[in-house]
């Protein structure tokens, strides 16, 4: 998350400075990334707008990013290892697009979750370990991964109706999948607590299955 | 741009007629969003946009532009908009940024950047250079002649890419992946239960990453290639078709092939699938037969 793109969600809330709401007018005219976050972000405020953007009572990320990073072996600079970038439209690979981010975010926010709170108080990227210790790959038990998951599950089962049959039945089927891959790695892992490929096999899927998520909730949004 | 400006742009929007044709400075970039219907792409070599509109009255195709983006929406004051079939023609340099619910996307010979997402609905893109992104959720897609970044994503169908230069990101879910001809020092390939076909050069200093969880996978190893090929297997195994005559082979479950001088990273995941290193044209073969109705 940019500097501009940071602003955005005070700028609609009539928060900024006459001088930082006019920079970031001069900037909105030339960045598109930034206009469709705008639009995005205007979507939420039409969809919610009795949420107030207060913090949520827990801070569902620092959990998800932790355990999207746990497992992923090095690779090349942009690759899957900073889940913070996902967050930043600057990004040479951004995993979620803005809209599905943010979309995403509407939904967890609509139902209490308060997920919105990503967009004032963005990941820290420093904040992020590269490379997990042993212990941590094979431990994934995590509350707030699993409940920003049953957020978005909720969202999917509350919103299937607006979804065509034919995508829902994709989306079912690909979430079962997903869990039969996570659940065939961590009976592995049992057997074979130290490879790290089964720990990143868990931790891919996870990763996998709240994208999907996302996109999904993201979608639902604009329905 | 001022504020001022942009308010005498914003006043310029209006509802579209069903084919209209505008100048568009060079360096514009279109952003499109559509709920329901197809949009087809094509291009040509003028600073022109024409934008031809099929769909319901109740819909309004609406254009505005903002700074060197111009945007297409349609919108309808009778809730969610119903299908509309929008053919473009663009400048070949122009940057497309796609939106779509249930959305068929084509896009032919555009020579800029590339983003399209659809929930349901075929993408299928020939062209595009710097950075094509191209996601679907529940719908195939198709990506042919690409030269840059590559990313595409789809879940439960098919996706293929032919004849791609530069960094490849892939992942599906239960979606076959093929990729042939593909010329590139870093490709990273992930599914869960479909199968991963690649074919392409090996470079030297390459890195290639390809993972499957119960999908079978197939890797083309051209002649007098430089790589260090590592496996990850868990119940899965590995098929060669040609003899590993120059390679070394550390461990049962997860082997170790190193290929000339071994150059190249080459890490193949498979949890329960099979890991197949085939020659090009076997490669080929076995892909033509993967096209008939009983699959390989």
């Amino acid at each position: 998350m940019d500097h501009h793109t940071a602003q955005l969600s005070s700028y609609l809330d009539g928060e900024l400075g006459e001088q930082e709401r006019r920079q970031l007018d001069e900037h909105l005219a030339s960045c598109p990334e930034c206009q469709a976050v705008l639009e995005d972000l205007k979507l939420i405020v039409a969809a919610a707008p009795h949420y107030e953007g207060r913090p949520p009572g827990r801070d569902l990320w620092p959990g998800i990013k932790t355990h999207l990073n746990a497992g992923a072996k090095a690779r090349p600079p942009g690759g899957w290892q900073d889940v913070a970038a996902l967050v930043r439209p600057s990004s040479p690979r951004p995993r979620f697009r803005w809209p599905v981010l943010l979309a995403a975010s509407l939904a967890l926010a609509a139902i209490g979750g308060g997920t919105v709170w990503v967009v004032r108080h963005p990941i820290t990227p420093a904040a992020v370990p590269s490379e997990p210790s042993a212990a941590r790959l094979t431990s994934f038990a995590d509350s707030q991964y699993d409940t920003a998951v049953a957020d978005l599950e909720r969202v999917l089962e509350e919103g299937r109706g607006r979804l065509d049959t034919a995508t829902v039945r994709v989306v079912d089927e690909s979430l079962r999948k997903i869990d039969a891959a996570i659940a065939e790695a961590r009976a592995a892992i049992a057997k074979d607590s130290n490879n790290a490929f089964l720990s990143r096999q868990v931790t891919a899927n996870m990763r996998r299955k709240l994208t999907l998520l996302r996109a999904v909730a993201g979608a639902l949004a604009r329905t | 741009m001022s504020p001022l400006v942009l308010l005498i742009l914003a006043a310029t929007a209006g509802s579209l007629p069903p084919d209209t044709t505008f100048a568009v400075p060079a360096g514009t970039r279109l952003r499109l969003e559509l709920m329901n219907g197809s949009i087809t792409v094509s291009a040509w070599d003028r600073n022109e946009l024409r934008v031809q509109t099929v769909t319901s009255r109740r819909n309004d195709v609406r254009i505005r532009r903002s700074g060197s983006v111009v945007s297409i929406d349609v919108e309808s004051d009778y809730g969610m908009p119903s299908r509309a079939d929008i053919t473009l023609t663009v400048p070949a340099w122009m940057g497309l940024s796609i939106d779509g619910m249930n959305t068929e996307v084509k896009v032919d010979g555009v020579r800029a950047p590339v983003e399209v997402e659809t929930l349901n609905g075929d993408i299928t893109v020939n062209g595009g250079t710097e950075l094509i992104q191209l996601s679907s959720t529940s719908g195939k897609v198709t990506l042919t002649g690409a030269r840059g970044r590559i990313e595409l994503s789809t879940t439960a169908q098919d996706l293929i890419g032919t004849d791609l230069q530069g960094d490849v990101v892939v992942e599906a879910i239960s979606g076959d992946v093929v990729l042939q001809n593909v010329d590139s020092k870093s490709v990273e390939v992930e599914t869960v239960s479909g199968s991963v076909w690649f074919n392409g050069i090996i470079r030297d200093g390459g890195r290639y990453t390809l993972s499957a969880h119960s999908g079978k996978m197939i890797v083309g190893i051209p002649e007098g290639t430089n790589a260090t090929i590592t496996t990850s297997l868990f119940s899965g195994q590995v098929e060669t078709s040609f003899p590993l005559t120059t390679s070394e082979r550390t461990g049962r479950r997860s082997p170790t092939f190193r290929l000339g001088n071994g150059s190249a990273a080459m890490d193949l995941e498979a949890f329960s699938g099979t890991i197949n290193l085939v020659r090009p044209a076997e490669f080929t073969a076995r892909l033509a037969r993967r096209a008939t109705p009983k699959r390989d």
